[in-house]
C-alpha cells in the first residue's frame, strides 16, 4: 500500500487523498470506463481509529426549577458543567460537580470558594439560600456523612 | 487598555447578554478602557414619583465578583430613602443577602423595584425616610421635584 499522504492542512490534501487510491471514488473510476462491471468496490483500509465518548455529569434536567438554559451551566461561573470552573485546567475529574442536600449543583471550585467567602458558619446555597450541606447524588447515595462537617454555632 | 489579566468568562457571559437581550428600561453598558465598569442607566417605574425620570449610575465589578456583589451607585441626585446624598443604596442583595447566582440584571432589576417601592423602615437618609413616614404625601411629591430637576434633563447627567 502506498504510504499515507503528507499531512497537510490544505485544500490539496484530498485530492492527494483520492489519488492514493486508499479510497476509490466510483465517480472517478467510471471515467475509465473500460473495466465498469470488475471493480468500483469502495476500498477501505482501516489504519488506525480513535474511540469517542461522551460523558456528562447528569446534572440537566435535575436543576428542575430554572428554564433549560440555565440547567446546563453552573450558575456561579455561568460555564457548562461539562466545563471546566475557572481556574481549572481540564473537566472531568479535576472540575466535578457537587450538589447540595438542596439538589442545586455547581461545580465544586465554584460553590467551595462561595462557602468560604462567606466566612459564616451556615454557609448557604447560592440558588436557594438554604444552609450549605453536601450531598444528594443524583444515583449514588453513599456518602451522606461526609458532608457534615458540624459547627457549633 | 487596561488588559487587566483576563475578564472572567462569566463577566464576558453577562455583558453579552446584557447587550444582546437588555431590560426593559435599564441599560448597562461596560466603558472600553474597563470592562468591569458599567454605566447604566434606570428609567423610573410608572407607579413611583420617579416616573419619566432616568436615573443614572455607575456599577463596578470587585476581583472577586461573583463572590461578592457588584458595587452601586446613584450619579443622579434622586429623593428616596434607601439612597443617600452620595447615592449609595441601602439594598440587601447588595450587602449581606448577596448571591453569586444574582447578576447584573437581577441587581439592576432590584434597584429599579425598589424605587417602586420605598423601604423607609431601613433608611439610609435619615432625614428622608423620617419625612416618608410622617409625611408621605409631602415626600413624595419632594420626590418628584428632585425627579424633575435631575432626572429629566433631557441630555445624560454624565
Amino acid at each position: 500500500m502506498d504510504p499515507p499522504p503528507p499531512r497537510r492542512r490544505s485544500p490539496r490534501y484530498h485530492n492527494q487523498l483520492s489519488n492514493n487510491n486508499s479510497f476509490s471514488s466510483p465517480g472517478k473510476k467510471t471515467n475509465s470506463s473500460s473495466n465498469a462491471g470488475t471493480e468500483t468496490k469502495l476500498k477501505i483500509k482501516i489504519k488506525r481509529y480513535h474511540g469517542v465518548a461522551k460523558w456528562t455529569w447528569g446534572v440537566s434536567g435535575f436543576n428542575n426549577d430554572d428554564d433549560d438554559d440555565e440547567d446546563e451551566v453552573c450558575i456561579v461561573c455561568q460555564s457548562a458543567f461539562e466545563g471546566c470552573a475557572p481556574g481549572v485546567k481540564y473537566p472531568g475529574d479535576e472540575s466535578p460537580v457537587v450538589f447540595g442536600k438542596c439538589k442545586h449543583a455547581f461545580h465544586l471550585q465554584c460553590v467551595s470558594t462561595w462557602l468560604q467567602s462567606q466566612n459564616s458558619n451556615n454557609p448557604t446555597c447560592p440558588t436557594c439560600r438554604q444552609e450549605w450541606e453536601f450531598g444528594a447524588e443524583r444515583t449514588v447515595v453513599d456518602d451522606d456523612a461526609e458532608g457534615e462537617e458540624s459547627v457549633d454555632v | 487598555m487596561s488588559n487587566q489579566s483576563q475578564l472572567p468568562r462569566r463577566i464576558v457571559k453577562e455583558t453579552q447578554r446584557l447587550i444582546a437581550e437588555p431590560v426593559a428600561g435599564i441599560s448597562a453598558t461596560p466603558y472600553a478602557d474597563n470592562l468591569r465598569y458599567f454605566a447604566v442607566s434606570v428609567e423610573g417605574p410608572s407607579d413611583s414619583p420617579y416616573e419619566r425620570g432616568v436615573f443614572q449610575l455607575e456599577l463596578f465589578l470587585p476581583s472577586d465578583y461573583p463572590m461578592s456583589a457588584p458595587k452601586v451607585r446613584f450619579l443622579t441626585k434622586i429623593y428616596h430613602p434607601n439612597v443617600d446624598k452620595l447615592g449609595r443604596i441601602c439594598l440587601d442583595i447588595l450587602k449581606d443577602k448577596w448571591s453569586p447566582a444574582l447578576q447584573i440584571r437581577t441587581v439592576l432589576l432590584s434597584i429599579q423595584a425598589l424605587l417602586s417601592a420605598p423601604n423607609p423602615d431601613d433608611p439610609l437618609d435619615n432625614t428622608v425616610a423620617e419625612l416618608w413616614k410622617t409625611n408621605e404625601k409631602e415626600a413624595l411629591r419632594r420626590a418628584k421635584e428632585f425627579t424633575e430637576s435631575f432626572a429629566m434633563k433631557g441630555g445624560s447627567s454624565n
